[in-house]
Parts: structure tokens; sequence; C-alpha cells
């Protein structure tokens, strides 16, 4: 069975190989049957990578060790939901996973009826083809996850997945993240195109702005899966470590936010056409970073592959941006012409400064992650760079990025006079002072810094809810309908508008999330006897020993630990470490008694003495609980505004 | 190798063959519509002039926008919605500059008239 796979792989190398050829030769001799034949040639592919993938799921469901790839990433007795996540668990199904995410992303870019008249398209298509073309030809060569066990002799067990990765939010965090990356490759081959043929107009931005949502959505959805697995899973109390590896997902992250609001601009105002360009360029080189970072091993990370054809994505990484600034520089000119800023207070410099904030946060990101490599090679000193520089540099600027997201919406475009800020902020500006020195005063611990960022973001939640009133309140009047329905209508007609919102108070959620947790946390790490308690905050928790007991082939440590909180009975949490019969390292089990006010986190971190002695860390995490509510209300706010319809279209243009 | 591998790479081989094949053999049954993209361009145009319009009305009630930027945005906009509508009417090709000048004093006279109106009522109403 493993040879189909791998021959579906090595044939859609050939085919791809072909289609690029036919396209470019196509595109020459305008030969309209050999374009059409390019393009069976995209279906082709796309019907190879899902065979090869189908085949893979097969192999590893059936646990067919004789293929190495199963035996390094499952076992027998692995649940068949692990099995098939196992997909991507190594480095040779997860290359897998990128091949056939792109092809079928080609696939829909070339049979869809909307592009059917659009005479870029062979363009597009032949680039997306290329990037393609490398990522099968790597799988045929280097990281084939079809390669037949060595010696031949089929083992009778596999060596089981990694314990760490037995967690709902690692089936969906690579998956996600993939869908995001891979998306960025298609607004990449537009803007590419638009520099090949010297169409720089707004046309590949209107093409591929539901393309570039969606790629963002599926980004931010594998960054928060991420955050929330290492939040359970890895045990040490907190959801982001500024790992390399996070940080590779958050670049790309930030320049396709700035790309996301930046493509607004010139849609609207036909400006910042070289910017768009080199945000774009930016966005997808940083996810072929990411991809280099994971596989080179020339970091450390908890979610690193081992060295894996890194060398091969540098240097496809380096003529990707070699040639994408070159014909960047080449077409120069063209993108010069435009409108130009016209005044300070406007809509469109509110857009530039966030562009600003979140390229600057992405590059602080960027060096931070690689300084250790620069200062290893110049001075030959490995130096980390740790939690602290990343939270002292991003935090201040991810701060003004909110209060920017506060006024961009409040703000017109063209330009706004003194009168008509004091008019939209000044409500919630004095809500969001009294919320802030409410906080400061009231929460124990003064936070300063924390009183601030809270009312940034109580700021910016008091505009969004005053753009619904005041949205409401208007088409109440013009059209004399109900509260509901003027509520009904404002947001469907406007969907692009009021969806943006909705997903600035998912941000909002998110951020006060964030703010409650590093502001406001509270931690102990206590050895305790059994019979002992450990008292944080309000909580008193008991220590009555350990106990031990079997789950399947695998040993539980665990603790059933009774909590209370201001004496009243809370119920019982139980931290465990488990042991498992085909991995060497335990994994940890955190215990989670979580509310929308706090999180309540106990860990099992070590023991002594047959269990009658034992060490653990105890947090409360603040807040916590927003992060995860946030997430939901951005995924819902971004379907909103991309969902079909009238109101998702294009925006108004101010053309004068 | 076993013959059900064989049998399945060969089904994929002539798959893959007949969609790159096929079309190179096949007639061209739709031909790149000029006309089509244009009317589509068009109505993209229409579309975006008329969302701006309501959109500045929106901000101006939202109290966003300046009494004078709001006239200044909506007459210049209200001129491009005439001035497509018109064009919609007749011949899309055959709109000439004069057309549009034309219309937009026409435009123009409209608003100045509104304008005059709306001094009229305030004046009334401070005596």
């Amino acid at each position: 069975m493993a040879e189909i796979g791998y021959f579906a792989i090595v044939l859609a190398v050939a085919i791809s190989a072909y289609t690029i050829t036919a396209f470019i030769i196509s595109i020459i001799t305008n030969n309209e049957r050999l374009k059409r034949s390019a393009k069976g040639g995209v279906t082709a592919i796309c019907m190879l990578t899902t065979i090869a993938s189908l085949v893979l799921s097969y192999l590893l469901i059936t646990s067919d060790f004789s293929v190495e790839y199963v035996y390094r990433y499952t076992s027998k007795n692995l649940p068949l939901f692990y099995k098939f996540s196992a997909f991507w668990a190594g480095n040779d199904g997860s290359m897998l996973l990128w091949a056939w995410v792109l092809s079928i992303y080609t696939g829909i870019v070339a049979l869809s009826k909307k592009h059917k008249e659009d005479e870029k398209i062979p363009y597009v298509l032949t680039i997306l083809v290329i990037i393609n073309l490398f990522f099968l030809a790597v799988i045929a060569f280097i990281t084939n996850p079809f390669v037949n066990i060595p010696g031949g002799v089929v083992p009778a067990e596999g060596n089981g997945l990694n314990p760490m990765l037995q967690n709902p939010g690692m089936v969906f965090h690579p998956i996600t993240l993939y869908l995001g990356y891979v998306g960025f490759a298609i607004p990449y081959a537009f803007a590419m195109t638009a520099l090949i043929t010297r169409k720089v107009d707004d046309s590949w931005i209107k093409v591929t702005r539901r393309w570039t949502v969606v790629a963002w959505l599926f980004l931010t959805l594998g960054n928060l899966y991420g955050a929330q697995w290492a939040y359970v899973e890895l045990g040490w109390g907190g959801f982001w470590g500024w790992d390399p590896v996070e940080n590779a997902s958050f670049i790309p992250w930030l320049t396709g936010t700035a790309f996301l609001h930046s493509i607004m601009i010139q849609e609207r105002k036909d400006m910042l056409k070289i910017w768009n360009m080199a945000l774009i360029i930016m966005t997808f080189i940083f996810t072929l970073f990411g991809i280099y970072l994971v596989r080179s091993g020339i970091l450390q990370s908890v979610h690193a592959f081992t060295n894996e054809g890194g060398t091969w994505f540098l240097a496809f990484m380096t003529l990707a941006l070699v040639v994408s600034l070159y014909l960047l520089l080449e077409r120069i000119q063209l993108l010069q012409q435009g409108n130009q800023f016209e005044s300070f207070l406007s809509k469109e410099s509110s857009f530039l400064i966030n562009n600003l904030l979140l390229v600057g946060a992405a590059f602080a990101t960027f060096w931070g992650t690689i300084f250790p490599l620069i200062s290893e090679a110049v001075r030959g000193v490995k130096v980390t760079v740790s939690v602290p520089f990343f939270n002292q540099v991003n935090g201040p600027i991810l701060l003004a990025l909110l209060f920017v997201m506060g006024v961009c919406p409040l703000i017109a475009w063209q330009r706004s006079s003194m009168k008509n800020l004091r008019n939209n902020f000044m409500w919630p500006f004095i809500a969001a002072i009294i919320t802030g020195i409410a906080i400061y005063f009231w929460v124990p611990g003064r936070e300063l810094y924390g009183a601030v960022a809270f009312t940034v973001a109580t700021f910016v939640l008091f505009t969004i809810l005053q753009e619904f009133h005041r949205g409401i309140r208007v088409r109440r009047k013009m059209t004399g309908e109900g509260f509901l329905t003027a509520l009904a209508h404002l947001t469907v007609r406007n969907r692009r508008r009021y969806g943006g919102y909705v997903i600035h108070l998912g941000i909002v959620l998110m951020t006060i999330a964030i703010i409650g947790t590093y502001g406001y946390k509270q931690e102990v790490t206590k050895t305790v006897n059994a019979g002992d308690t450990i008292i944080i905050g309000n909580y008193t928790l008991a220590f009555n020993g350990l106990r031990e007991k079997p789950e399947g082939e695998n040993t539980v440590v665990y603790a059933e630990m009774p909590v209370t909180k201001n004496g009243e009975d809370l119920g019982v949490v139980i931290p465990e470490k488990v042991f498992y019969e085909t991995w060497d390292q335990p994994s940890t089990e955190v215990a989670i008694l979580g509310s929308i006010i706090e999180d309540f986190y106990v860990i099992l971190a070590d023991w002594e003495d047959r269990g009658q002695t034992a060490t653990f860390k105890v947090h409360i995490n603040p807040l916590m609980s927003w992060m995860w509510i946030g997430g939901y209300v951005l995924v819902v706010g971004t379907i909103f505004s991309v969902w079909p319809g009238k109101g998702s279209k294009l925006g108004p243009k101010y053309n004068q | 190798m076993e013959p059900f591998s064989l049998i399945v790479e060969l089904i994929l081989v002539l798959v893959s063959v007949f969609l790159i094949g096929y079309p190179l053999v096949k007639e061209a049954d739709d031909m790149f519509v000029e006309g089509n993209l244009k009317e589509a361009v068009f109505g993209q145009e229409k579309e975006s002039v008329f969302t701006t319009l309501g959109e500045i009305e929106f901000d101006y009630q939202m109290k966003k926008l300046s009494e004078q930027d709001y006239h200044k945005l909506n007459t210049n906009y209200k001129k491009q919605a005439v001035a497509l509508l018109k064009a919609e009417e007749g011949n899309i090709d055959n709109v000439n500059l004069a057309q549009i000048k034309d219309l937009e004093l026409e435009v123009e006279k409209d608003i100045e008239s509104e304008l005059e109106a709306i001094k009229k009522v305030t004046a009334e109403a401070k005596r």
C-alpha cells in the first residue's frame, strides 16, 4: 500500500513539472488548449496528493508498522483519533499535509468560476505550482513518509505517539496552523502576478481578500490552539513561552494582520501599494521561515523536528525572497502612483500607525528569535533571549496597538476634526479612565501597568459598544426600525465593518485575559506532607498523599486534593503524572478549576517517600478563560465578515 | 510489487494523463468574453460609488464627518453616481466628457438649491 502513496508523490512531481512548463508556454504563445491542459495538471496534482494523504491515513489507522513513519509515531493501543493525528506528528507527514493543503487551495483557484475569465490566473497557478513542486520534491527525495522499516522485519508494536501530542489541542493546532500558513501563499501568488503582469491596481487585493481573511483566521486559531495545548499539557502554568517555534507562527500572524488592515487602504484610497506588496512578501517569507526554523535543528524547542530538509528550505526561502524583492524593485515606479495622505487625523493614518506597530512587534520578535544564532555566528557564544525580553519589548507595542484599535473605527476616512474626535471619544475615554482607576484602587496589588493596560482595553471595549449603539440609533432614526431589526440589518448589511468590530471585541477579550494572567497572577511552589494544606489567595488545597492506578498499559500517579475558597467547598482537583509503556518521559496532566473570574491551576511536580511527600506548583490565573472565549468571538466575527452575500462585498472607494 | 498496487498506479497514471491530455484535443467551449468583464468592472464601480455614498451618509449621522466634509464628499460621489447611472442607461462606451460635465453641473445646481432651502429653514427657525 505504501508504494501507492510514494508513486502518487513521484507522479505529482512529474505532473507539477509539466504543469509549470505548460503554463509558461501557454502564456508566451497564448495557447488556450495548453492553458486548459495545465489546469488539468493542477487537478491531477490535487488528486495525487489526496491519494497519497489517504494512503498515509490508512497506513496509520491500520497500524502498518512495515512503514517506518507509522512505527515511529503510532502504536496499536493508540485511540483512532490520535492515530489519524499522527499524520502530522512527524516532519515527513507534516510536509505531506502542507503539500496536500496547498494543492487543494491551488485546485480551488484553478476551478473557481469567478476566475474563469481572469487572464492573470495562469500566472498565479504557475507560482503556486512552483511552490508545491518544491514541497513535493522534498517529500519525494528527503522526507518520504512511505519509507519501509529498515531491515524488513515488521515490529509487533509501534513506538507510540509522544504523550504530549495526545491532546485535542495538538490535533487541531498543526492543521489550523498549516491551513493558515499555506493560505497566505494565495495572496502572495496574486501579488507576484500583479508585479509580473504590471497590473498593480487593487484587483489582486479584491480577489484575495477572502483568502487572506480565512488564512489569517486559521493562523489565529493555530496559535490559539497551540496556546491552549501549552496551558493544559506542558505544565509550566502559562500559555505562551516565546519559544522560537511559537514565535515562528506569531511573526507571520503579526505581518498578516498588518497586511489585512493595510489592503483596506489600498482598496479604498489607492494608497500604500508598495507597503502592501512588501507586507505580503514578508508574510509569505515568514511562513517559510517558520518551516525552516522547525526543521533546521538550529534552535532548541519543544515543538521542533530534527534537521530534515532544513538547508533546502533555507535555499528556497532565500530564492523566494530574492525573486520577490527583484520584482518589487523592478516595478516600484508603477507602485508609486496613487493618492497621498490628506490628514494625520484620519482613518488611513491610524491604519498606518497600526501597521507600523504590528511590523515593529514582528521584527522585535524576529530579532529576539534569531539573536542567539547571530550571537553564535559572530561571537561564538550562544546567548539565550528569554521571556523578559519579549514581554518588555512587545508589551508596550501591543498595548499601543490595542489603543489604535480603539481609535481606528471611530474616525472617518480622509480627515477628522477635533470636534469629531471629541464627539466619538469622550464617553469611551471617561468610562475607561473610571474603570482603570477603580481597578488600580480596588484590585489587590495596585499594579500600575496592569491598571493602565486595563484602561486601554476597556477604552477599546467601550468604543466598540458605542459603535454598535450609535449605529443602531442612526439606523432607527433613518428607517424607523425596531431595536433588534435595526441591529440585524445594520450588521448583516455592513458585514465587513461589524464583523471587524466583533473580531476586535474578541481581541479585546483575549487581551483582558493576557493582562489578567500576566499582571495579577499568583503562584506558589510548595513541598507538603500528607495531611498538610497549601494556601494561596483565598484558596486552600489539602494533600492526602499520592495514589497510583493503571490506565490501560500506562500508570497514573495522582493526588485527590479537596479545594476550598473562603471556606466554601469547591470540590476536588486531581493533578496527575502519567507513565507510558511505550514512552520514556512521563506527561503532566494539570488540574484546572476554571471559571470566568480565574483559573485555579495545580501541577504535580515531584514526590518522594512513596508519595507521602510531594511538591506542587499552584497558580491562580485571573481571567484566563476569556482567552478562549475571545478566541471563539474572533472566529464568529471572522466568519460573519467573510460570509458570502451583499454585506461582505467590496467596501467603498474614496478615490478623490 | 503487488498486483493491486500495480493496478492502482496504472489507474493514477491514466487519470492524470486524461486530465492533462483531454483539454489538448477537446474543442474550446468557453472563450474569453471581453464584454462580460467590462460589465463586471462597471458593476463593481457602480456598487462601489453607491456604497461610498451610503457610508458617507452613515458616518455623517454617526458624527464622524464634519458638515463641510460631508457636503464636499457627498456632492462628489453623487456626481459620480449620476454619471454612472446615465452611462448605464446609454451605451457604456459612449459616455463622453462633455456629457459628464453637463451632469455634474446639473447635480451641483440641485445641491445648491437644497442648501438654499436648508439655510432658509434654519433662518426661519432662528427668527
